[in-house]
């Protein structure tokens, strides 16, 4: 079944919530000034992403869409398997970086 | 069918009786006009022409006395506005809440950003990098639309509501103008709220603005004694008033998904925004229970707690703030439903009066209770009152 609007902005609700939830533990992991900044980077540009996509329609459809939509699902499912897994900050990084990405992309196809 | 036989009942009476009449006056007429009797060509022209003129003019006068004649409970239209009046009233306050919180975010996120360095570990210049990172954001784009939306929304909302005050005094006396102004105002700011709303929906799906016609309603019963004329103001303000409550709901359903989204947002910004102060240690988790507590016990006085239990003590309250979360957003999902509800119920009651049937107001009491209950509930998280 084809995702809807509110469906996509969950998607992006949700990478959005776990990186704000999340932040003070993401940074009392990093050991590095690189790390940090990627922390905070990480929830600007999720929230950027969230906030822009509640002020749009997120109405574009199609095969790219739903790609997108799966992958900012998967995306965030593996950030998730990696906390539960206590993974060592720098693969939470490329996780989290791949979320917020992820999460950008169905922003920019659907809106 | 009725219409039908009126129509053709009607004509001929009119070819019958009125005809003959009319016929007979034109001819005294053209006599007096001409000075003969004798009917030639241009005089038949002539007595067509008058024959045509009196039966418009008749039918103006007929439309004219069954408008004149149509009856209006006012007490009834008067406690429809009162009803409007409380409806808007509980929607005004949700939005006012939303709007107000969204308008803080800037302040929390530089509180949350700067608060969060405390957890980096102070050895090195981490915290330092921590620091310089943890600026105060600038005024987020889509936060000001949104702040727009809910603005709008709001604006929408109480020019709907002073239309009703202005519907309650025309039903008590002739306030035909007030209740003009009014209602013009009110669909102005909802057309202006529609138009921001439809952003956040397909284009196809773009809420088309919408026009009064109680200026027209006015207009003509200014050739009616001023009773009846009022009679058909609060007709044309009755309709007005639904086409305005309609467009609202369009409105407001075309923003829940993406409003519901931003408010239960909102409930995870305000519990971040707790735990920096707490992990900043200037929030006692104490503050958080001592309502719970009063609320089972209400002498209790509760202490700090022994150092070695404090990660106890803020588990627990963590725990009153994750369950406060979750009622908050049971009740913003419940808060849009309950006004579409209440607007719904107040257009029903529009509809009974224009076919001059009388309004009830029971279900708009209740959708009224549970829009306020609900909103309530939400403005309690402003408070961090202990959930119910």
């Amino acid at each position: 079944m084809a995702s809807t609007p509110n469906d996509r902005l969950s998607a992006i609700q949700s990478i959005y919530l776990d990186a704000l939830n999340n932040e003070s533990q993401d940074l009392a992991q990093a050991t590095t000034p690189a790390q940090v900044t990627a922390v905070q980077a990480n929830v600007a540009n999720a929230r950027a992403a969230y906030y822009a996509a509640a002020a749009a329609a997120l109405a574009n459809a199609g095969p790219e869409v739903e790609a997108a939509y799966a992958a900012a699902q998967t995306a965030l499912m593996a950030v998730k398997q990696a906390r539960a897994d206590s993974a060592n900050i720098t693969t939470l990084l490329g996780y989290l970086d791949g979320a917020t990405n992820a999460g950008s992309k169905l922003l920019k196809l659907s809106g | 069918m009725h219409e039908l036989h009126f129509g053709v009942l009607g004509r001929a009476f009119f070819r019958t009786f009125i005809d003959p009449l009319l016929r007979n006056w034109a001819r005294l007429v053209i006599v007096g006009f001409y000075g003969r009797a004798d009917l030639s060509a241009v005089a038949d022209t002539v007595e067509g022409h008058i024959v045509k003129i009196a039966h418009a003019s008749i039918g103006v006068l007929i439309v004219l006395f069954v408008t004149a004649c149509t009856t209006v409970d006012r007490n009834a239209a008067a406690s429809l506005g009162t009803a409007g009046e409380k409806a808007t009233q509980a929607l005004s306050s949700q939005a006012a809440q939303a709007s107000q919180t969204l308008g803080d975010l800037n302040h929390w996120w530089g509180i949350d950003t700067a608060l969060d360095c405390v957890k980096v570990k102070a050895d090195g210049d981490l915290r330092e990098v921590c620091l310089k990172g943890a600026v105060a954001p600038p005024a987020d784009p889509s936060v000001t639309r949104i702040i727009d939306i809910l603005a709008k929304h709001q604006q929408a909302i109480g020019s709907l509501n002073q239309a009703y005050a202005a519907f309650v005094d025309l039903a008590h006396y002739n306030a035909g103008k007030e209740a003009t102004a009014a209602l013009n105002t009110a669909f102005s700011d909802i057309n202006a709220f529609t138009k921001a709303a439809s952003a956040t929906l397909p284009a196809a799906m773009a809420i088309a603005p919408i026009t009064t016609t109680v200026e027209k309603g006015i207009a003509g019963g200014l050739s009616i004694i001023v009773d009846r004329e009022q009679n058909a103001q609060i007709l044309a303000a009755n309709a007005s008033l639904q086409t305005a409550n309609d467009a609202l709901y369009k409105g407001l359903a075309a923003e829940k998904d993406a409003m519901t989204s931003v408010l239960e947002t909102l409930q995870d910004e305000r519990q971040k925004l707790y735990k920096s102060g707490f992990d900043a240690g200037i929030i006692s988790p104490i503050d958080i229970l001592t309502p719970v507590y009063n609320e089972a016990y209400p002498t209790l006085h509760l202490q700090p707690g022994p150092k070695a239990n404090q990660d106890v003590i803020a588990a627990a309250a963590a725990n009153v703030m994750t369950v406060q979360n979750r009622i908050t957003n049971d009740a913003v999902a419940k808060s849009y439903t309950a006004a579409l509800a209440t607007l719904q119920a107040v257009s029903d009651q529009h509809k009974k009066l224009a076919a001059a049937q009388a309004p009830t107001f029971d279900q708009i009491e209740t959708d009224v209770s549970n829009l306020q209950a609900n909103v309530a509930q939400v403005g309690a998280a402003a408070a961090t009152t202990p959930p119910k």
